[in-house]
């Protein structure tokens, strides 16, 4: 039963137009990266002649110029800004719209209440998490049109990754593995950031409160940044909008951090999804 | 008839919804704390030995971020306290007018005969509820200068600015140059965002005008131009930092009143053909 209803569910939002409408957004910030790279890449390639030729070729490398390995073009600014909104637009409204539109009813009178909450936080997730990488990888595609593969080298100062940041050696060993490895990361979190949207839906009836309460907590966490890192006396970077980056800046990434917060994101949302759901009266 | 529409939204869009525009004050107040501490920490290590007054407080809340050259070697981190001060303001004026239209506001549609003066009165609705986000954000830093026994006045202190905002320039202003810096173009900057947010709200869905104002608030971290009009409410980009290279206020107060009119006379239009049947 979970399996059929959750076809319906993927279905419903992995096909309409406004999933791939988000997409298409994030595609068009991520194209502000490409551009601003290709011109650099333009004019490096212009002043490398005779026998400079291609001296420098690993400033050129696709793991220092996709939008995941710089960190200083508008759209990376505008990109892992906007990267929660993305998130929670691509699905994380449909559970609330759901609940306040009566059509909840419709479905708990026919499917078991655990199977319809279990595949809404399911499809909640795969929806907010695609919304996000699915940009991601179309820049890496697009950048591997103009860049090589080089293996970046810390010597050259064109990336930047800080000795003791989360699977540092892995980016200078095997950049590839990294880069997967990352937008794992950013696809877990991105799903979990939807996924606050359906569990806030239980508290709250507002639905931009709904909607964009994520999105500025994780500004207020932005904010306090320091003041937790003070708290917990070493530098590591714990605000979800500088992490989701792979490349971090400007404190290094710890990985107990990006698990802790993690699995507290799914308790909390998880958690709430299926215990609140299970109690509450949905007539 | 109009005032009356007026007076609906002055009542449901503000005064049954005060306990949200108070969120300014708390923010404030935060961010007070923070300027406080960093006064302390400067204090401290014997940097500048001063205690600073309210205008100093307020160029620390207004700083923005300094003029941003792009490059390999200097990643771009946005200024989060600027940010969160407009978001917060345009995030507050989103909801109401699509709240409105969707539920009693479609009855006084029907009675009020005309579709400009609903429009009208929530450009109106939105310029009081911009100035009244404002009033309770600088409520916030009097009362936090108050209990700290902060000087509550009008005169900056060059020195210590030079040391809370990392910079070389010798900041000094009038009383009349902090009214205009910090409370009058910090406000209308917050109205030109929040009235193109209302704008792009009829034309797509509120979310995305949200989404799209927020990129326009990174896009103006990002580069220092007169056209990117947040650069206009962050001193650390006007001429009292940088001179003749700062952003240029005069331009400023033409586009942001470009801003506001556009959006008034195209949200007219716009709302004249709007279907509100079909909006949740």
């Amino acid at each position: 039963m979970l399996w059929r209803y959750l076809r319906i569910e993927l279905k419903k939002a992995l096909t309409g137009w406004f999933f791939w409408g988000i997409i298409g957004i994030g595609i068009v910030i991520t194209l502000f990266s490409s551009k601003e790279i290709f011109s650099n890449f333009l004019n490096f390639t212009a002043m490398q002649s005779g026998e400079f030729a291609r001296a420098e070729y690993i400033g050129l490398s696709l793991f220092g110029t996709w939008i995941g390995g710089e960190y200083h073009t508008l759209g990376v600014a505008m990109y892992f800004f906007i990267l929660p909104v993305l998130a929670i637009m691509a699905y994380g409204w449909s559970f609330f719209l759901e609940k306040k539109g009566g059509y909840i009813k419709n479905v708990i009178t026919r499917v078991d209440k655990k199977v319809y909450y279990m595949s809404k936080y399911i499809t909640t997730f795969a929806a907010g998490g695609l919304a996000v990488i699915l940009p991601l990888l179309f820049n890496i595609l697009l950048t591997c049109m103009y860049s090589n593969f080089a293996i970046p080298d810390i010597t050259y100062g064109y990336v930047s990754m800080f000795h003791g940041s989360l699977w540092s050696e892995l980016f200078y060993t095997r950049p590839f593995f990294f880069c997967i490895l990352y937008l794992i990361i950013d696809f877990v979190y991105g799903g979990l950031i939807a996924c606050c949207c359906m569990a806030l839906a239980f508290f709250l009836r507002n639905r931009l409160l709904v909607l964009l309460l994520p999105f500025l907590a994780l500004l207020a966490l932005d904010y306090l940044r320091w003041d937790i890192v003070y708290l917990l006396g070493q530098e590591v970077e714990i605000s979800p909008m500088k992490f989701l980056h792979p490349t971090p800046y400007p404190s290094p990434v710890s990985g107990w951090i990006l698990l802790g917060s993690i699995f507290f994101l799914l308790l909390a949302t998880l958690g709430t999804c299926m215990l609140r759901g299970r109690k509450a009266d949905v007539f | 008839m109009f005032f009356k529409l007026l007076s609906h939204d002055l009542n449901n869009g503000i005064r049954k919804r005060l306990a949200y525009y108070a969120t300014a004050l708390v923010i404030s107040l935060t961010f007070c704390q923070g300027c406080y501490l960093v006064i302390q920490s400067l204090n401290r290590r014997g940097v500048a030995g001063l205690s600073g007054n309210l205008a100093d407080y307020l160029v620390y809340l207004f700083q923005g971020m300094k003029v941003y050259y792009p490059g390999p070697d200097n990643p771009f981190i946005f200024p989060v306290m600027w940010v969160i001060i407009f978001i917060l303001s345009a995030y507050l004026m989103l909801g109401y007018p699509f709240y409105d239209i969707t539920r009693f506001g479609q009855q006084i549609l029907v009675r009020g005969k005309s579709r400009y003066y609903w429009w009208i009165s929530k450009c109106i609705w939105n310029v009081c509820g911009t100035v009244l986000y404002f009033g309770f954000f600088y409520l916030g830093a009097v009362l936090f200068c108050f209990v700290r026994g902060i000087p509550i006045s009008f005169h900056v202190t060059p020195e210590l600015l030079k040391n809370l905002l990392k910079t070389a320039a010798e900041i000094e202003m009038t009383a009349g140059e902090c009214v205009l810096y910090l409370i009058v173009l910090p406000i209308l900057v917050s109205l030109a965002f929040n009235m193109l947010e209302m704008l792009l709200g009829l034309l797509t869905k509120p979310v995305f005008s949200f989404g799209a104002v927020s990129l326009f608030m990174i896009i103006s971290a990002y580069y220092k131009a007169d056209w990117a009009i947040g650069n206009h409410s962050m001193v650390l980009r006007g001429s009292k930092v940088l001179g003749e290279d700062g952003v240029h206020t005069g331009t400023g107060l033409l586009l942001i009143g470009g801003i506001v009119i556009f959006s008034v006379v195209l949200g007219c239009i716009r709302f004249k053909r709007y279907d509100i049947l079909t909006r949740e």
